[in-house]
């Protein structure tokens, strides 16, 4: 919508993300050969932002204009694919609840803080409040290198957001909009009464109990029949509508005038939940929706001719509401409970069916009340830029001000209801069971969630252009305070940074930049530390030998080292100070009267410190033939100082809870490649690919276990997070098999149970046995195909992205056969009995909580390696003509669908969101409209 | 050139700048990492007064005085039943808890129930906690030295507490007199072997003397429950004991631990041994009057029961005559508490702590002679039960006693509890044990669990046993255990007795008398008669056969019940089970070596 052409930003896209891993263009025109002549495009970078061929360390970023096109009501999952390195893991999808967690070249601790560090306009913020219209770029700092100026923050790598600014002309209007409907991609497949009663029967009999239902019950859910004394409920279909609306409209204005520049843009997002529309139905109910509407103001001030003020001011606000509860999960949860003989939706005399067990989904989402919640979030900044040149040409200042605050509060309107459970009096008449009480409604309100950053930072930059030799420098100085709620102490930052930065005939670039920063966490004397990176590159395509070669249009080597440090270390802080708790009482007199007790808390590290990151990261960028660009970085990362208590060697008779000392150690190594290739022809059949590829593989190298028995037990030398499991041997066939198999302890088996490997061989199957088994659920590798082609005025443009070295846990209700007093999928009808004792799936049904089956194995760990099509959009633009004669300067419609299609191995689920509010497929349409 | 001037002079005062801000940053900035003064409590803290003392010194007794009842407020401690269900005194049925390990022989350096059950990390957290407050206490301001003093005497006799526990369970264990500094720079300087058994008890010995001189003879009312100088004899008597008793005092442990015997035993034989015990015990005897203790015989008959109640109120009335020192770590709870899952099964139906047939056997009649059970079954169980020593209906709940007003007549008969109760969960030996599990816990009314852990008989019993073994069957042993059955309403000892037939005699005496109050499991290690036959009944002790009734009501109107014998377990031992293992985990960091056999 803000781009003149949408087909040339094509061309943009697929650069930002391959040619040199990112330069922002500011360019329309698609041609490559110049595209890549403009060396002096500008490259976000730690604070600053840098001419892209001087950047030396490892970093990839991608235009906002690219994210859109995923449409997702969370700016976080809408980046996956887009930078090489960065790993998106989806926690939900339900609107408000779907924030993912972002990693930077995966998992480099074992300590409680793994993820990425998130800067905007220069502040440490969220990304959950941003939406890609308003974003500039997005850039990732990978190594150590370019996040050492971030200093104590910088370890887990660092998203820096940048928002639009206005530029100097005439004012451009840009309207989108967009619609469309999104829909379940996969929910359970509960079975229906006749399979759920024969089921429970066979389940019952395998726990030596009787049949519950009888033949006629059998016969009676086989022909429906008897819909209220056998009822049929899919509660799934009663409660979720297979669509559900979403749409968003972004008005922008941006321009400028001599003196001023701006962008404005105000933006809508609605996007309804799948339960049905029950607002109107009944008086105690509101409808699930999600609505965000976002307000932004950038505007440049030049208030002298040396000093500029720029204002940034973002808002979000926004609204969601759900009937029965504040999010989806206890109802989903209940879904998968309920089984659907259970209860009539309604009885016969209109009342809610129910039973002492089970409360009726239908009516909960009807008659429980109103459950809604808000969330403001303001950015705010002011920066000032003073030139110096009077002083010293080429030098500046700048100091901002920063204050973000994030608060999201709950609003209630809650109330119970009546239902009815029936049975047959054996008569005509049927005997009705009150439960619950009708009740009215009770509010409450109160705080989900709070968080503020006040900052404050001062530069001083030097820049030095000067024929063959360029010099550019910053030094400053920075403190903030992040408040969360529930913390009563803010973290507090405070620290000295600087970058020097020096190129010689734009062949040979060298770099220094640190931070000496402190932190509030640490001892007095123990607060600050030097974080330096250093960067050399070496520009081979601008020698002499390569200056003329028709194959190599750029070449770049280039290398970094560096420190950063990781000093969020947990909930648990101050851990250098020595404690001491309430613990245990006595009792003395004849009257037993308490005298509290207080005792040592864990022991104090006296010497805490941050976790600190050394990395090394060589990089290869080259276009070849002005057509094929290929980008490879090579990282290995070593990280030391992760707090970990030392069980290996301090005995327990210390008699103290031990400390976190500094002593863990895990290393991280991988690989991100990217080539692209455009076409270059500037006639009417364009098109580009684009294929990404990232690996991070790490390992625990200490972490002070506790002795083990055996080697396989220690998490050492494992991934962080490595899953253990018993080792699924398939099923017990016979009594036999029983006999002659390690015991299992967890309870006693029979046939038709799953075994497990006694991996220790001590005769016994127990927690001792459980075995590193696949993978984490955040994947090693990560792949992203981008393609696009545009005819005429027709445009495609599809990107992919798959994982893998990854492994998922099914786990819960939708799962687990009649567990914790769930019902049953149709996976069950797999299920081992002595019949299909060959070709089973499922172990043998169980109406009991079996402490066998679903004991931690590797029978319910799956390959959670996928491939999706994330989106695909096809749109055209309108003649010049109808343009004209419509006043507008450019105007275009497109279809849009996200998560289309998806290839993994998990079948049962959808491989991202296993469970609970289902992940979700999108259909829309749009246009976008410049005046 | 200028700009090449510029290249180099910047960067360099940029340096400058930077070196000399960064080495005064903290100076200048410090202020702003600063941590704000909030509502922590540290060391200081405690120490800076008396009263705060008092609450760290609370917490010692909390930590260190482990209550025989079930730790339930502990890791896993649910599963946890008294000691009484690990020997031929009782069973718990229901399959979790940590008994049936042990009585299946499975106790190895690698499951939990002994790492639960020994403490071992409780124990020295609450030593820590000794060494801290030994460290601090002379810091505390408003403190009087005669306060002091006696503090360092409680927290001293809890340290001698634990360490005669773990003493009885390990042998020799790392004897820590301070607070270990917890530099881990170091681990060495940390990392304290074993000591001896001998230089073990030894210690706890002198902790007790040191004890005994620092602590008084009594406490005023709101403070009774603190260690008084009688606790501390009465645990010095009772370590020697178990010193001179044959699974230490030896030169031939029954699983030798080859080259580090010192660790399980003394290494000789030394019948002095049982005369320093002897004496001990006859030092707490003569304390008594002045901390107002003697043993209950002024209590009169109970209601219900026909028996005078002393005995019964001996473990059942709080802070009595009688208690020299009791656990008063746990809240008042009431009927329903976890606490009483392993033991009471009338509002808990998770498995009671019952009593077997092997153990009512040991009782006498009221005439001192041995009751005569019919292997093969009998129809007179209830006469057979109303001849018994007067302890037994104090001691054990058997079938149409009293109970509470609850349960004013037990049916323990074979159909006489109502069907929907789960078999597994029912009482399978045909008696509940009584012993430790107050009455007045009834549905919505608690109580507080105390429980005895010093009492004065106990002393008359070690000076009876250790007389005989150190002198034989002379007078004064005869007196000290006469006095115990006198007490309980049994006649004498018969006199000329042999040396041997007094031991076996006493034994049975201090089984009975000390019934269920956990000292049953050690007194069986001590004497080396665990996996042996009980000399009184022939039935099993800790290995082997298991047995309960089954009983059936004869129609009325007779008031008599048939008994068969049923096999309810036959449970397993291993030698080397004399001592328990240490962790694997702990083993495993280099510094502890492990008793022999695991």
């Amino acid at each position: 919508m803000k781009h003149i052409t949408i087909h040339k930003n094509f061309f943009l896209i697929c650069f930002c993300v391959c040619v040199f891993e990112g330069t922002r263009g500011q360019s329309t025109n698609v041609d490559t050969l110049n595209y890549l002549n403009q060396p002096d495009n500008i490259e976000n970078i730690a604070y600053t932002s840098q001419a892209s061929w001087l950047v030396t360390d490892a970093v990839s970023s991608v235009e906002g204009a690219a994210l859109g096109k995923t449409f997702s009501s969370n700016f976080g999952n809408s980046l996956f694919g887009w930078l090489p390195g960065l790993t998106v893991v989806k926690r939900g999808s339900e609107p408000g609840y779907d924030s993912p967690r972002l990693y930077a070249r995966g998992i480099g601790t074992f300590g409680d803080n793994k993820e990425i560090l998130v800067i905007v306009d220069g502040f440490e913020s969220k990304f959950e409040q941003l939406i890609p219209e308003e974003v500039e770029s997005v850039t990732l700092l990978k190594d150590a290198a370019s996040a050492s100026m971030y200093g104590g923050r910088g370890a887990n790598g660092v998203l820096v957001i940048t928002t639009r600014r206005g530029s100097e002309g005439p004012m451009q209007i840009n309207f989108s909009g967009q619609v469309g409907v999104q829909s379940a991609v996969s929910l359970p497949d509960f079975l229906d009464s006749y399979d759920y009663a024969t089921l429970y029967n066979e389940a019952l009999n395998n726990d030596g109990f009787p049949d519950l239902y009888t033949e006629s019950d059998l016969e009676a859910y086989r022909t429906g029949g008897s819909p209220f004394l056998h009822p049929d409920v899919d509660w799934y279909d009663q409660v979720l509508r297979e669509y559900a609306p979403f749409s968003r409209y972004n008005l922008s204005f941006k321009g400028g005038v001599e003196k001023a520049r701006y962008y404005v843009t105000l933006n809508t997002l609605s996007r309804d939940g799948l339960y049905k529309k029950t607002a109107d139905l009944t008086d105690y109910s509101t409808n699930s929706k999600y609505t965000q509407h976002n307000i932004r103001t950038n505007v440049d001030i030049d208030v002298t001719n040396s000093l500029t003020a720029s204002v940034n001011l973002g808002m979000i606000v926004s609204d969601k509401s759900n009937p029965a509860a504040y999010n989806t999960a206890p109802m989903f949860d209940r879904m998968s409970s309920v089984p659907p003989n259970a209860f009539p939706i309604f009885n016969p005399n209109n009342t809610y069916g129910g039973n002492a067990l089970y409360t009726n989904p239908w009516g909960d989402i009807l008659e429980t009340g109103f459950f809604t919640s808000n969330q403001r979030y303001v950015q705010s900044s002011l920066r000032l830029t003073q030139k110096l040149d009077g002083l010293l040409q080429g030098l500046s200042a700048t100091t901002a001000i920063s204050f973000n605050n994030d608060f999201k509060t709950y609003s209630i309107k809650q109330r119970s209801y009546v239902r009815n459970s029936i049975s047959d009096t054996g008569t005509e008449s049927i005997a009705y069971v009150e439960h619950g009480t009708e009740t009215s409604l009770v509010a409450s309100e109160g705080d989900f969630e709070q968080w503020r950053n006040m900052a404050f930072e001062a530069f001083l930059n030097y820049n030095l252009n000067s024929g063959s030799n360029q010099l550019h420098a910053t030094l400053g100085y920075n403190l903030d305070q992040v408040s969360a709620l529930g913390e009563g102490i803010p973290y507090t930052h405070l620290g000295l940074l600087g970058r020097f930065t020096y190129a010689y005939n734009k062949k040979y670039i060298g770099e220094f930049a640190f931070a000496y920063s402190g932190a509030n966490g640490f001892a007095p004397g123990k607060r600050f530390g030097l974080f330096p990176g250093v960067s050399l590159g070496w520009i081979i395509s601008n020698e002499e030998f390569l200056q003329q070669s028709n194959v190599f249009s750029f070449l770049k080597i280039s290398g970094s080292y560096g420190i950063a440090g990781n000093d969020y270390l947990g909930e648990q802080r101050f851990l250098y100070a020595q404690y001491y708790d309430y613990e245990g009482n006595f009792r003395y007199g004849l009257d037993n009267s308490i005298v509290h007790g207080y005792a040592e808390a864990q022991l104090a590290n006296p010497d805490l410190t941050w976790e600190k990151e050394k990395e090394m990261n060589i990089g290869f960028d080259a276009v070849i033939a002005k057509k094929l660009s290929i980008s490879i970085d090579l990282f290995q990362q070593n990280r030391i100082d992760i707090l970990a208590t030392p069980n290996n060697s301090v005995p327990r008779f210390l008699g103290a809870t031990l400390p976190k000392l500094n002593v863990g150690e895990v290393t991280n190594r991988g690989v991100e490649a990217t080539v692209g290739y455009a076409s270059q022809n500037a006639g009417s059949f364009q098109y580009f690919v684009n294929l990404s590829g990232w690996y991070a593989g790490n390992k625990i190298v200490f972490m002070s276990e506790t002795p083990q028995q055996d080697e396989y037990m220690y998490r050492t030398g494992q991934p962080v997070n490595q899953p253990f499991l018993l080792v699924d041997l398939g099923f017990f066939q016979d009594q036999p098999d029983i006999d002659d198999s390690p015991e299992q302890v967890f309870a006693e088996v029979q046939p038709g149970d799953l075994k497990y490997e006694d991996k220790n061989d001590d005769g016994f199957v127990d927690q001792k046995d459980l075995y590193p088994s696949g993978y984490t659920d955040v994947p090693e590798m990560t792949f992203s195909f981008n393609t696009g082609l545009n005819y005429k005025s027709i445009y495609v443009d599809m990107l992919f992205v798959g994982v893998t070295n990854r492994s998922v846990y099914l786990t819960g209700k939708d799962f687990y056969a009649f567990q914790q007093d769930a019902k049953v999928t149709s996976w069950a009808l797999e299920r081992w009995t002595p019949a299909t004792a060959n070709s089973a799936n499922y172990p043998r049904l169980s109406s009991l909580n079996s402490q066998n089956n679903f004991q931690p194995s590797t029978f319910w760990q799956r390959d959670g390696s996928f491939v999706k099509l994330q989106y695909a959009e096809v749109g055209i633009q309108l003649p010049k003509r109808m343009n004209e004669k419509l006043k507008l300067a450019e105007s275009s419609i497109f279809i849009n669908g996200t998560n289309l299609f998806s290839i993994d191995k998990v079948d049962v689920a959808d491989p991202e969101i296993l469970s609970g509010y289902p992940a979700v497929r999108t259909y829309s349409i749009g246009a976008k409209i410049q005046f | 050139m200028k700009t090449l001037k510029h290249i180099i002079i910047l960067p360099i005062g940029i340096c400058i700048v930077t070196l000399l801000m960064s080495t005064s940053c903290e100076v200048m900035f410090g202020d702003y990492l600063e941590k704000p003064p909030g509502v922590d409590v540290t060391e200081d803290t405690i120490f800076s007064s008396r009263i705060n003392a008092e609450t760290f010194l609370s917490s010692i007794y909390a930590t260190g005085v482990e209550s025989g009842y079930p730790l339930w407020y502990e890791w896993n401690g649910w599963r946890d039943t008294p000691f009484s269900s690990w020997t031929d005194e009782g069973e718990n049925t229901a399959d979790w808890y940590y008994s049936h390990t042990f009585n299946a022989g499975l106790l190895t350096p690698t499951s939990g129930s002994h790492e639960n059950r020994g403490r071992w990390l409780t124990r020295f957290v609450a030593i820590r906690k000794i060494g801290i407050f030994l460290d601090r206490v002379h810091d505390i301001p408003n403190a009087t030295p005669e306060w002091k003093d006696q503090a360092v005497g409680q927290a001293i006799f809890v340290r001698a507490l634990c360490y005669f526990d773990m003493f009885k369970i390990y042998g020799g264990v790392p004897v820590i007199d301070k607070r270990l500094s917890a530099t881990i720079d170091d681990p060495e300087a940390i990392r304290i072997p074993r000591s001896s058994v001998e230089e073990t008890v030894n210690f706890i010995v002198a902790q007790c003397d040191t004890a005994a001189a620092l602590l008084p003879d009594t406490w005023p009312a709101e403070d009774i429950g603190r260690a008084t100088r009688g606790a501390a004899l009465l645990l010095k008597a009772k370590t020697l004991l178990y010193a001179a008793s044959p699974l230490s005092n030896t030169g031939d442990p029954v699983v030798p631990l080859p080259d580090h015997n010192e660790l399980i035993c003394y290494g000789n034989y030394d019948v002095n041994r049982w005369q320093l015990a002897a004496d001990a015990a006859q030092a707490v005897i003569d304390w008594a009057p002045s901390g107002g203790k003697k043993l209950i015989d002024d209590r009169g008959m109970h209601p219900e029961w026909g028996v005078n109640q002393n005995y019964f109120d001996a473990w059942h009335e709080p802070d009595n005559e009688e208690s020299i020192f009791a656990a008063k770590n746990i809240d008042q709870v009431g009927a329903g508490h976890t606490l009483w899952k392993g033991m009471n099964n009338f509002y808990v139906t998770q498995g009671g702590a019952q009593v077997l047939q092997n153990w009512v056997e040991k009782y006498e009649k009221r005439d001192g002679t041995p009751q005569t059970w019919n292997q093969s079954g009998g129809n007179n169980l209830a006469a057979l039960l109303a001849e018994l020593d007067p302890r037994f209906v104090q001691s054990v709940a058997y079938v149409e006693s009293y109970w509470n007003e609850d349960f004013p007549s037990l049916r323990l008969w074979e159909g006489g509890v109502a069907a929907n109760q789960p078999p597994l969960l029912g009482n399978r030996s045909g008696y509940w044990q009584r012993k430790m599990v107050p009455p007045e816990m009834r549905e919505g009314a608690g109580g507080w669990p105390i429980w005895n852990i010093l009492r004065l008989a106990e002393a008359y019993l070690i000076k009876a046993e250790a007389l005989n073994e150190a002198q034989g069957p002379v007078q004064e042993a005869y007196d000290a255990v006469n006095i115990i059955r006198a007490r309980a309403g049994m006649p004498d000892f018969p006199p000329g007795l042999t040396q041997d037939e007094f031991r076996q005699k006493i034994q049975n005496e201090r089984s009975i008398e000390l019934f269920a109050e956990n000292n049953r499991l050690w007194d069986v290690m001590r004497w080396l008669i665990a996996d042996k036959e009980d000399p009184v009944t022939g039935k099993s002790i800790l290995t082997g056969e298991m047995w309960g009734l089954r009983i059936t009501r004869q129609p009325d109107p007779s008031t008599e019940f048939n008994y068969e014998y049923k096999l309810l377990e036959v449970r397993s031992w291993s030698p080397q089970m004399y001592h328990w293992p240490f962790m694997q985990n702990e083993v495993n960091k280099g510094y502890l070596i492990q008793n022999p056999g695991y």
